[in-house]
């Protein structure tokens, strides 16, 4: 392989909404590159796992280096990078464009600019990318390239002839855009002498050779055998092999400034190689480290408990290996009165969440039960120490809390303008505080909202897409936390509370929250031989109450000629049954009772 | 010691029942009759060897009735010529008001009968039709009042409750003339729908009130004090009998005695741990009496466990309950104790004399009570 020059690199990735054709486009590239023989181009080579494939969207950041002779005679390295393409991601994103100088803005010609595809080009343009707008799937009956070209300028700032039409279904005008990226996106800078600096901008975990780290170097060259630092977790650790993706792993003598690659060491664990941190030379000192690096913090948390109790240790090993892979799942275990042995696990968003569920079910073949996710709240106590709460229940005494506070987004929905009044109503409910509204061309308007985080982990999306019929997207970013007027409801089943059921609530929707779960309960829960009071208390007041009547009917029917033993079978049974039941007190709730309580918490939610 | 005869045939099955019994041909019905004695014959050296007087005969079904009095009668004069029957045993017989008339009740009196268990069900049309009976409720009324004018019975009334359609008021209706009629004995039973019987699929179809839990609870504490008003003492889940005539074959049953079944399905117990169950498939029954050979299906040696089990379940059935002595040879009377403290609040148990027994209310919880105290 031949060896280019630094001017002769271009580094560059594509944003683009889900289904906008991303990954058809970036196969067209390997196939008219050569770097895979169109034959072998199984459909969207870049998303590889099953799942990413399915849902359309990339979880994991990939990277693929393709040579190109260009118009001007002379062979180019072009470094395409793939970002993860969803919200939840939004920081994985924002590294992996650090990594590159140019984005390819892709807007499907039908569909038009989304709000995620305004997200995303804030953010390329905030990382000083250059951007090379794209208008694709000119080749559908409905589209209409014109309109959208000229959402895209509006968006950009940029002139008419900056934009570019293709189709990547049938290879109509992708070659311009590979020219493009060659002609507008500037080759990388940095020093191959200086010393090492390389962004990590993903990392993943296989199997047989330990951690695999996709890097970016700024500056510097790295090869086999250098010592080498991992500034934020301070991980010092020899270099194993490094290599290129051509698109699978193949192994170099070495990586240099301006160049995207991969890194194995010795490292076996995942959360050592941090998206974001900085790689250096073990041996150079006072090395300041690439900007923007972030711990990753989850944001939602939830309950995931096995429905077989049985499946406890299962649920941790696979647990165990999912982290392996993505280091900004976290759990630690967890117990409830009403679900047993669990874990409580960390999430970066909804998405990442269900992500996380769909491949312990489909993975692991667990069956499991998730509660309603929270999200974490910062706590200020009397004495003025700080505290994150990552489970309602652990807000035990709201004496000693002086405030709590909760993370807000600020949300970007697009819409077109005969659904602004729905979005409104929407927000409202929602505790939205209105930022701006913008009218955009055709009609469509880009409306700006402060949202509590509590409120999207709920039902926001789906309601979003359904009072919209569909036409709504939307984008959010974190703000940080602000102080809230909340309250933790808990349930109590005959005076006794039941953890899995606390909430943290805005105070002025405590008794609905309290009424809805009681009543929920109550038509879950089997009825005993004593009345069971189920009530939703606000420290220790009780702000709701329903009464689940007592048992009155359990008699066996008529005992005829004698047959004494059906009748011991099936007292037996009803033994056997009552052995299973989970115990709150003196009550006795068979775990599917509580599992359809929190399956109808969760109905007609999902992404 | 009891002895129990089957007769496994109806004239046609009601769409409600998962009892042993089947529409036969006149044929396998006359074998049948033969059939039974023959099964006695096999069993007298049980008998004897039990050195028991026979206390009482039961005939129940299916429907004993669909013969006719004499040829009950003719196994009534079988087992007094080949086993030791008391001179006052108690002889029962279950009678559907469909078949036999006042005439057959002089007959029945004749061959011994001395009890007659009616399935009545109900006096009220509408509820009769949906359980499908092939009788009316003024077949009930007028058999009912000739069985009691002819004063040579005791005279039992099964009635069912928690009938799709049926109400309050009309369950109310029933009763009080079941009352009226004055009988010694009265059964009341609240219908089970078998999974996947004919009733069941009509259930499903929707066209049916059904009766909600609270109002078959309601049901079952209206004929409690109305039948208590009457003088009915209610010594059973489901039994209330003039002082004096409560039914001596099922308490039996219940007190864990010794019983044969005769006939094909039929159950007995040997105390005070051996159970049989005969061979339900009518035709292998006969060939396998006629054979010379016990028609047994299923024979079990209870554990001590199992059979202390029975003793607790079948004693709380009974309103004189259970002797705490024997909770405590299996179960820590310490644990059980808050429990059954918690019951006796709620009104749903007494206590009295070191014996444990159901409320009236209890009893119509007393899967719970029971399995509970069988768990606990
Ligand atoms: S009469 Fe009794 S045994 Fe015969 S079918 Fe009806 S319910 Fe069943």
């Amino acid at each position: 392989m031949e060896e280019l020059k630094q001017e002769r690199i271009r580094n560059f990735c594509i944003i683009a909404h889900i289904d906008h054709g991303k990954s058809t486009l970036a196969d067209r590239f390997l196939e008219i590159t050569g770097t895979v023989p169109a034959q072998q181009l199984s459909e969207q080579y870049l998303d590889r796992m099953e799942l990413e494939r399915e849902r359309g969207i990339t979880i994991k950041a990939q990277a693929v280096r393709m040579y190109h002779q260009a118009r001007d005679g002379r062979n180019y390295l072009l470094n395409l990078i793939d970002t993860p393409g969803h919200v939840d991601f939004s920081y994985e994103v924002s590294r992996s464009l650090y990594a590159c100088e140019g984005a390819i803005l892709l807007v499907d010609a039908a569909q038009g600019v989304e709000a995620q595809t305004v997200g995303n080009a804030y953010l390329a343009i905030e990382a000083g990318l250059k951007i090379i707008p794209v208008v694709n799937k000119i080749d559908l009956p409905n589209a209409d390239p014109e309109t959208v070209s000229l959402e895209i300028q509006e968006l950009l700032g940029c002139d008419p002839q900056e934009v570019l039409f293709v189709s990547a279904k049938t290879g109509e005008g992708v070659r311009e855009v590979i020219e493009a990226v060659v002609e507008r996106v500037p080759p990388p800078q940095g020093e191959s002498s200086a010393p090492l600096k390389a962004l990590i901008f993903d990392s993943t975990y296989d199997q047989y050779r330990g951690v695999v780290v996709f890097v970016r170097l700024m500056e510097g060259e790295v090869s086999k055998g250098m010592k080498v630092a991992m500034l934020a977790t301070g991980k010092v650790t020899e270099v194993e092999e490094v290599g290129i993706f051509s698109p699978d792993m193949v192994a170099v003598t070495k990586l240099q400034a301006g160049q995207v690659g991969y890194l194995i060491t010795g490292i076996k664990n995942l959360s050592l190689t941090k998206v974001g941190d900085t790689v250096t030379d073990a041996s150079t000192q006072n090395t300041q480290p690439l900007p923007g690096y972030r711990e990753p913090k989850p944001m939602v948390f939830a309950g995931i408990y096995p429905v077989d109790p049985d499946d406890y240790n299962e649920l941790r090993v696979a647990l165990e290996k999912l982290q392996l892979n993505d280091a900004s799942l976290s759990f630690e275990p967890e117990t409830s009165k009403a679900l047993g042995f669990g874990f409580r696990c960390g999430f970066l968003g909804l998405l990442h969440m269900e992500i996380v569920q769909e491949r312990l079910e489909r993975e692991y073949k667990l069956d499991l039960i998730t509660t309603a996710p929270n999200v974490v709240y910062e706590t200020e106590l009397t004495d003025g120490s700080v505290k994150y709460i990552n489970n309602p229940s652990e807000l035990e005494n709201m004496a000693k809390v002086k405030e709590i506070r909760e993370p807000y987004v600020k949300v970007t929905i697009m819409v077109p303008s005969d659904f602004v009044g729905a979005i409104m109503e929407l927000a409202q409910e929602r505790r939205g505080i209105f930022v701006d509204m913008q009218y955009r061309i055709g009609d469509r308007v880009e409306i700006r909202y402060k949202l509590p985080l509590a409120e999207m982990v709920l039902d926001f999306y789906d309601q979003l897409k359904s009072r919209t019929r569909g036409y709504a997207s939307m984008d959010y970013e974190p703000l940080g936390f602000v102080r809230g007027n909340l309250v933790k409801v808990d349930i109590l089943i005959k005076g006794e509370q039941v953890d899995a059921f606390s909430a943290i609530v805005e105070k002025s929707r405590a008794y609905q929250y309290g009424k809805e779960m009681a009543k929920r309960l109550r038509e879950v829960i089997p009825r005993q031989l004593f009345e069971v009071p189920i009530q939703a208390a606000v420290g220790g007041r009780i702000i709701a109450r329903e009464t689940l009547k007592a048992k009155r009917k359990d008699v066996l029917a008529k005992c005829y000629g004698g047959d004494v033993t059906r009748k011991r079978k099936l007292l037996e049974k009803q033994k056997e049954g009552k052995k299973r039941m989970k115990m709150v007190g003196k009550v006795e709730i068979p775990q599917e009772a509580f599992i359809s309580a929190l399956r109808l918490g969760r109905e007609g939610k999902g992404t | 010691m009891r002895l129990y005869l089957h007769i496994p045939f109806c004239v046609r099955k009601c769409p409600y029942c998962d009892f042993h019994s089947v529409v036969a041909d006149e044929e396998t019905k006359s074998l049948y009759i033969n059939a039974l004695m023959n099964e006695i014959d096999l069993l007298k050296r049980v008998f004897k060897s039990m050195g028991e007087e026979i206390l009482s005969l039961y005939f129940g079904g299916g429907t004993p009735s669909i013969y006719p009095p004499a040829e009950l009668g003719r196994i009534i004069r079988f087992c007094k010529r080949e086993l030791t029957v008391a001179r006052e045993a108690e002889i029962t017989v279950e009678i559907n008001p469909g078949s036999w008339k006042k005439k057959e009740l002089i007959e029945a009196a004749r061959m011994g009968f001395n009890r007659l268990s009616i399935g009545a069900q109900s006096f009220d049309p509408e509820t009769l039709r949906i359980l499908g009976r092939n009788h009316t409720h003024l077949d009930v009324l007028r058999l009912a009042k000739s069985a009691m004018d002819l004063d040579r019975f005791d005279v039992n009334l099964d009635l069912i409750y928690g009938v799709p359609q049926q109400t309050l008021a009309t369950w109310r209706q029933t009763l009080e003339m079941a009352v009226g009629v004055k009988p010694h004995h009265l059964s009341i039973y609240a219908l089970n729908i078998p999974e996947g019987s004919e009733m069941d699929r009509k259930a499903e179809e929707g066209a049916w009130r059904m009766p909600a839990e609270d109002e078959i609870a309601d049901m079952y504490d209206l004929a409690c004090r109305l039948l208590g008003k009457a003088g009915y003492h209610h010594y059973e889940i489901s039994n209330f009998a003039l002082p004096g005539k409560e039914c001596a074959h099922n308490i039996a049953y219940w007190e864990r005695s010794a019983y044969i079944g005769i006939g094909s399905g039929s159950h007995s117990f040997l105390p005070s741990r051996l159970r049989w169950s005969n061979l339900k498939n009518i035709s292998t029954y006969i060939n396998t009496v006629n054979g010379d050979m016990l028609p047994v299906e299923h024979l079990e040696f209870l554990t001590r466990e199992e059979a202390w089990e029975e003793e607790v379940m079948l004693s709380l059935r009974m309103s004189r309950g259970l002797d705490l002595c024997a909770l405590e040879e299996f179960k820590n009377m310490r644990v059980l104790s808050d429990t059954i403290d918690g019951w006796q609040r709620e009104g749903l148990v007494w206590r009295k004399g070191g014996r444990l027994g159901l409320s009236e209310r209890g009893m119509l919880v007393s899967n719970q009570i029971i399995a509970s105290l069988l768990g606990g």
